[in-house]
C-alpha cells in the first residue's frame, strides 16, 4: 500500500526538522533554521500525500471513506493538522522557535502510528451507524479541533515556564498568549462544529438531540471551559497566566472526551471512534 | 420598582452571571459523570455517592440554571446593541483632543504642505481602509474617517442568537415524533400509522411501499456494508416519490424524514382466518405485537405468541387468551364467544426497519448552527478597525493626526497605523 510507505516515511521528516529547530535555535544558524522549515512542509506534503493515497485506496479496496477512521488514521490525520497549523503560526509570526516544541509532537504522534503494537493499518469498512456525510464533519472537526487545542496547550505550557526578560529567542510571552488564543479560537470553532454535527446524528440514531452520554458530556464540559475563556478574554481582557491555566484544563477535558470516545476510559454508548 | 427592575436587568444581563453559570455548569457536569470514579478513589468523600442518586439533567436544578442561561444571554446581547450602535454611529464625530487620547492607537506626522494633497492622503488612507469619507474640510481643517470590518460586530449577535435558536429548536422537536417500524418487501402501509411523543397513533396523510430491501456487501466479501430499502411514498394512491433509502441517504416527504434504520430480520407472521356469527369471513396478516378488529362486532384483538404451530391472541378488552392451532385440535379449545379463528399458514417474511421521524425544529437548528459558526467565526477573526485622521494646514507645514480603535487584534492595527505613517513620511508614495 502506497499510504503506509509514505506515512512510514513521515516520522523521518519531523525528526530530522526537529533536530535542525534545534541547531537553529542552539546555534542561531539561519541555514539550519530554513532547511527546517522546508522539511517541515515536504514532511506535511507526505503525510498529506498518505492521507490522499490512503482515501484513493480506500476507493479500489471497495471501501471508500474518508480515512479517518480507526487509531491508525485519526493519529497520521492528527499529526498532518498539527504540523499545518504549526507551518502558518510560523509563516505568521516569522519565527522558528516554536517547532523545536511542535514538531517533536507530530513525530511521537506519526512513530507511535507507524510502529504501535495496537495501530492497526488496514483500511477497515466505515460500520453502517458512521456513514453519511455527518460524520465526515463530525471527525474531522474533533481531530482539526484537537490539533488546534494541542498547539495552544503547548503555548500555554512555554508561557506559564518563561520567566520574564528570559531570552527572547525562544518566544516573547505576548506572542505565546497570542498564538494560545487563536488557536483555541479555531478549536473553539471546530468543537462546536464536532457537537452539533454530533447532536444532528444523534437524533437520527438514539432519537434525541442530547443523550449525556459521556463523550457528549466531556465534549461539552471542554467546549464550556473554552467558552469562559473567550469571553474572559474579549469583556475583561482576560490574558497571560490565567488563560494558560484556562486553556491547560480545557484541553485535560477535551482529551478525557477524545479517550472516553476512542474506548479507552470510561464505558460509553458513543460509537467508539477507534473501533 | 424601577430601581428592582433596573438591578434585576444588570445582574442578568452581566458578564459575571455567564462567567459563574458557565462554571457552575461544567463543576456540575463533572461531578456527574465522575463520582463514580471519585467515590473509588475518596472513599471518605460520602457526598459524593449523593450526587450519583440525582439524575441533575432531568431536574428542576437543571432547568434553572439553563432558564438562567438563556436569560443571561438575551440580556447581555441587548445590553450591548446601544454601544454597537453608538460605535456605528460614531464615523460622524469629529476628534477632539480627549476622543483621540481615549483611541487604542494615534500618531503624529508633520509634513511639507506643499507635498500634501487631499487626493494623496485618501489614496494612502484607501490602501488600508476599505470606507472613507469626509467629516470636515473648512480650509484649515480637514477630518476623514475610514474604517474596515464594519460587519465584525454581527458575529457577537450571531452566535448569541443562534445559541438561543439551537436551544428552541431542540424544545420544538420535542413535538414531533420519532418512530420505528418494520416493513416487509411488497408490504404497503397505507396510510403510514405511527406513534407521536404522547404515544398516541397518528395516520399520516401517505401511504408507504417497501418494493425492495437487500443487504449490501463491501465488493466480493461479505462485510456488510449498509442495508438498503427501495421505499416509494404514495398520495392517494400514486407514487410521488421512490429513493433507495440507507443509513446515510433518507427519503422525505411533507417533512416526515424516512431513515433506515440499523438491522433488517426475518419476522414471524400468521395467517388468520375470522369468521362471526352471521358466516362473514375476514383473513388478517398479523405478526407478534399487532392488533386488529375482528367482525363488525370490532372486538379488538392481539396476536401475542407464535408457536411452531399455533398462535396466541389476547382479547384487548376482557385481557382472556386462547390459542390457535394449525392441526386439528385433540380437545376443544376454548376461543373467543361469537367468533370462530383458524390459523391458515405461518409465514416468514424478510422485513427492513425504518425510522419516521418528524423534527419542526430540525431546520431551525440546521440553520442556527451554520449562522452560529458563522458568528463565531466573525468573532474571533474579523476585527472592526477605525481611523480618524485629522489634517491642520498652518504656515506651510501640515500636522496629520492618526487615530483609531480595533475590536480585535490591536498589533496589527498599530502595523497599519505605522505603515501609514511611513508612507506619509516618504512623501507620500505607497
Amino acid at each position: 500500500m502506497i499510504n503506509t510507505a509514505l506515512y512510514n516515511i513521515t516520522p523521518y521528516f519531523y525528526l530530522l526538522c526537529t533536530l535542525f529547530y534545534l541547531v537553529h535555535a542552539l546555534f542561531k544558524s539561519e541555514r539550519f533554521g530554513k532547511a527546517a522549515t522546508i522539511l517541515t512542509f515536504a514532511g506535511l506534503l507526505v503525510n498529506a500525500a498518505g492521507f490522499i493515497a490512503r482515501w484513493i485506496e480506500s476507493y479500489k479496496v471497495g471501501l471508500g471513506h474518508l480515512p479517518i477512521r480507526g487509531p491508525y488514521e485519526c493519529l497520521t490525520f492528527s499529526a498532518c493538522m498539527l504540523v499545518l497549523f504549526y507551518l502558518a503560526i510560523e509563516f505568521k509570526i516569522k519565527t522558528r522557535t516554536f517547532g523545536i516544541f511542535i514538531m517533536p509532537i507530530a513525530f511521537l504522534i506519526m512513530v507511535y502510528a507507524t510502529i504501535g503494537v495496537r495501530v492497526a493499518k488496514q483500511i477497515v469498512p466505515m460500520p453502517e451507524v458512521l456513514q453519511g456525510n455527518y460524520i465526515n464533519y463530525h471527525l474531522s472537526s474533533c481531530f482539526i479541533g484537537y490539533a488546534a487545542f494541542t498547539i495552544s496547550l503547548v503555548a500555554s505550557i512555554l508561557y506559564l515556564f518563561k520567566r520574564e526578560g528570559s531570552s527572547t529567542a525562544l518566544l516573547s510571552k505576548k506572542t505565546l498568549d497570542d498564538i494560545n488564543y487563536k488557536m483555541i479560537a479555531i478549536g473553539f470553532v471546530m468543537f462546536s462544529i464536532l457537537i452539533v454535527t454530533g447532536m444532528l446524528r444523534s437524533k437520527i440514531i438514539w432519537g434525541s438531540y442530547w443523550q449525556w452520554d459521556q463523550v457528549q458530556t466531556w465534549s461539552l464540559i471542554a467546549w464550556l471551559v473554552y467558552a469562559v475563556l473567550l469571553h474572559g478574554r474579549f469583556t475583561w481582557k482576560w490574558s497571560g497566566t490565567l488563560t494558560a491555566v484556562l486553556s491547560i484544563i480545557g484541553f485535560l477535558f477535551s482529551i478525557i472526551s477524545f479517550l472516553v470516545g476512542a474506548g479507552f476510559l470510561f464505558a460509553s454508548g458513543h460509537f467508539p471512534i477507534t473501533g | 420598582m424601577k430601581k428592582i427592575f433596573g438591578a434585576i436587568a444588570s445582574f442578568l444581563a452581566s458578564i459575571n452571571l455567564t462567567i459563574i453559570l458557565l462554571s457552575v455548569a461544567t463543576l456540575i457536569f463533572i461531578l456527574q459523570i465522575a463520582q463514580e470514579k471519585l467515590v473509588l478513589a475518596f472513599p471518605s468523600w460520602k457526598w459524593l455517592a449523593a450526587i450519583g442518586q440525582v439524575d441533575f439533567y432531568h431536574s428542576r436544578g437543571f432547568f434553572v440554571l439553563f432558564a438562567l442561561f438563556c436569560a443571561n444571554l438575551v440580556a447581555c446581547t441587548l445590553k450591548r446593541l446601544p454601544r454597537t450602535i453608538a460605535i456605528l454611529k460614531s464615523s460622524s464625530r469629529i476628534p477632539d483632543d480627549a476622543f483621540i487620547a481615549s483611541m487604542n492607537g494615534s500618531l503624529e506626522v508633520e509634513v511639507d504642505g506643499s507635498q500634501l494633497s487631499r487626493e494623496k492622503l485618501q489614496a494612502v488612507i484607501s490602501a488600508h481602509f476599505s470606507r472613507l469619507h469626509v467629516i470636515k474640510d473648512d480650509g484649515g481643517r480637514l477630518c476623514f474617517y475610514a474604517e474596515k470590518g464594519r460587519y465584525a460586530h454581527l458575529g457577537f449577535y450571531l452566535a448569541h442568537v443562534c445559541i438561543l435558536l439551537i436551544a428552541i429548536g431542540t424544545i420544538l422537536s420535542t413535538r414531533g415524533f420519532q418512530y420505528s417500524f418494520d416493513v416487509s418487501k411488497g408490504q404497503l402501509l397505507d396510510p403510514l400509522v405511527v406513534r407521536d411523543a404522547t404515544r398516541q397513533e397518528k395516520a399520516l396523510d401517505f401511504s408507504l411501499q417497501c418494493n425492495d430491501l437487500k443487504t449490501v456487501s463491501y465488493g466480493e466479501s461479505s462485510k456488510l456494508k449498509k442495508h438498503q430499502s427501495t421505499l416509494t411514498i404514495l398520495k392517494n394512491g400514486i407514487a410521488v416519490k421512490t429513493l433507495d433509502v440507507d443509513f446515510g441517504t433518507h427519503l422525505t416527504y411533507n417533512g416526515v424524514d424516512i431513515y433506515q434504520d440499523r438491522f433488517s430480520k426475518t419476522i414471524n407472521y400468521a395467517k388468520i382466518e375470522v369468521r362471526d356469527m352471521n358466516g362473514k369471513q375476514q383473513e388478517y396478516e398479523l405478526k407478534v405485537g399487532e392488533s386488529f378488529s375482528a367482525g363488525n362486532a370490532g372486538e379488538k384483538l392481539r396476536l401475542t405468541r407464535i408457536n411452531k404451530d399455533s398462535v396466541q391472541l389476547r382479547s384487548l378488552s376482557s385481557t382472556a387468551s386462547f390459542w390457535i392451532t394449525r392441526t386439528p385440535a385433540q380437545f376443544k379449545e376454548p376461543q373467543l364467544q361469537g367468533y370462530q379463528f383458524s390459523l391458515i399458514e405461518l409465514l416468514q417474511k424478510e422485513t427492513t426497519s425504518l425510522k419516521a421521524i418528524y423534527d419542526p425544529g430540525q431546520g431551525l437548528i440546521w440553520y442556527s448552527f451554520i449562522a452560529m459558526i458563522t458568528g463565531f467565526s466573525i468573532c474571533f477573526f474579523l476585527s472592526h478597525q477605525r481611523l480618524w485622521v485629522n489634517v491642520d494646514m498652518q504656515e506651510g507645514r501640515t500636522r496629520v493626526v492618526l487615530a483609531g480603535a480595533a475590536t480585535k487584534n490591536q498589533n496589527a492595527f498599530t502595523d497599519i497605523l505605522s505603515n501609514i505613517k511611513d508612507e506619509l513620511e516618504r512623501g507620500l508614495k505607497p
